[in-house]
């Protein structure tokens, strides 16, 4: 006997089908034939050609949220005890939640027709010259919008040309480089202040020579002082071995 | 008899002006052609209060004498009427769009179906943002009993719904709600027109019918 002939394409999800399957199916909630359901599909599928992957994929999401939906109601069922009160608040449950998602669902074919009316209408998006829209001083005193704010904001601070650049050169700076050059200090005097050296050059500079240091001390080349946290720190070559 | 040589036929129901207009309509006239060209360059709905902004630059515009404006202009640029553009009441203020009539000159020149009928899946989320704003995902899919976020996507896309904040406390869900292309698209002066959520609850009977199909007890009278 076929059951159900359903085109479960028209379905929006498994209230959407539950729904139909209840008020138009004479069947009981309990006994929702989904196999009867799945069957149906497969018929269809099989006349299907070529095979409609999305919709295929469509179907198991919504065959298999109704498993669950199904089998959270039928569940209490099987706990002993408070069974019949278990069972009726899930009943309850899911009528509340049946006709909570059937008012959107109305409410969606009621703006696919207000949609539907509007269809041939253009209206225009700002264009460029009118884009941005000025903040009148009644929009920003004593605005509870911050978002009015940020507008007013943005619009102070926009720079509307490209910044100049032309004075800033490009950084030169690399590790073997100031490795070099703390190599080249140390031959020529034996000890030197980091602060002396380093300290007026381009932050990247210094952060740059402090970890050629720290390479140096690693491999035991130099011998580094530091008196005070964050303080200067006086270089020199290690005793053991003279830098070559 | 009117001398032919006496210069150009003033029409000027004031024999004294040598203007088209008379003072008196002068400043109307004005404020109509200024809300007139606002609204034209304007591309989004601008509220009456925005309007008198603009055209308060000589002196100051009140907000009535706007609305006046505004009325006359609806009535030259009728709904539905014989001009190409139409002067709507949507999003908390006005703007101009063509005529519906014009949709088949239109389609022959522009790809109108750019934007395509949203899908049913999309439109229940869409009705479900537009009721229950400000509303997070999982608030939207425990409704549907499905996963929206493929219809949320195409909405958010559309420029129907955006994300408007987040939610207090644990996971601070982002919440979601319409925007104002959405009432241009569903022609809706503001949310509080939109068509009231009762008018779609299911009928007394249906829920009897529904009650007795799930088995629910009916509670006694």
């Amino acid at each position: 006997m076929r059951l159900l002939d359903l085109d479960l394409e028209v379905y929006q999800g498994p209230f959407d089908l539950l729904f139909t399957l209840i008020l138009r199916e004479e069947v009981d909630i309990f006994e929702v034939p989904i196999v009867e359901v799945i069957l149906a599909y497969v018929e269809g599928l099989a006349e299907e050609e070529p095979a409609d992957w999305e919709g295929l994929t469509e179907f198991l999401v919504l065959i298999s949220s109704l498993l669950e939906l199904k089998s959270r109601v039928l569940l209490p069922e099987e706990r002993a005890g408070e069974e019949d009160q278990d069972l009726e608040m899930s009943r309850e449950m899911l009528l509340a939640r049946l006709v909570a998602y059937r008012r959107f669902k109305m409410a969606a074919a009621a703006f696919a027709q207000i949609r539907e009316a509007q269809r041939g209408r253009i209206v225009r998006r700002p264009c460029r010259e009118s884009r941005r829209v000025l903040a009148t001083p009644a929009d920003i005193a004593g605005s509870q919008q911050p978002r009015a704010l940020t507008i007013a904001l943005e619009r102070l601070v926009e720079v509307r040309r490209p910044p100049d650049t032309s004075h800033v050169a490009a950084l030169r700076v690399g590790l073997n480089r100031q490795i070099a050059a703390i190599r080249r200090m140390l031959r020529s005097r034996g000890t030197f202040s980091f602060e002396e050296e380093f300290g007026a050059d381009d932050p990247m500079v210094q952060a740059v020579s402090l970890l050629a240091l720290l390479g140096l001390m690693a491999r035991g080349d130099v011998r580094v002082v530091q008196r005070d946290h964050f303080g200067d720190i006086t270089v020199a070559a290690a005793r053991a071995r003279r830098i070559a | 008899m009117v001398d032919p040589t006496s210069g150009p036929i003033d029409t000027s129901p004031d024999p004294q002006s040598h203007s088209a207009v008379p003072p008196h309509l002068g400043d109307r006239l004005r404020v109509r052609r200024d809300v007139e060209a606002v609204l034209f360059a304007s591309g989004r709905s601008l509220s009456v209060e925005r309007l008198a902004v603009a055209v308060s630059y000589a002196e100051p515009v009140s907000a009535g004498a706007v609305v006046e404006c505004l009325e006359a202009l609806q009535k030259e640029y009728a709904v539905g009427g014989l001009r190409g553009f139409e002067l709507a009441c949507v999003a908390g203020g006005w703007l101009f769009r063509t005529n519906a009539v014009a949709e088949a000159a239109l389609s022959r020149l522009f790809d109108v179906s750019e934007d395509p009928r949203l899908s049913p899946a999309a439109l229940e989320t869409l009705a479900i943002v537009a009721y229950l704003q400000p509303v997070s995902r999982p608030e939207i899919a425990e409704i549907r009993g499905v996963n929206s976020d493929s219809a949320l996507h195409t909405l958010l896309d559309r420029e129907m719904v955006q994300e408007v904040g987040r939610r207090d406390g644990p996971g601070a869900a982002v919440l979601y709600g319409t925007t104002e292309r959405f009432l241009i698209a569903f022609d809706l002066p503001g949310l509080d027109r939109l068509p009231p959520l009762a008018q779609f609850e299911v009928g007394e009977e249906q829920r009897e019918e529904l009650r007795r199909r799930l088995g629910v007890a009916v509670a006694p009278e």
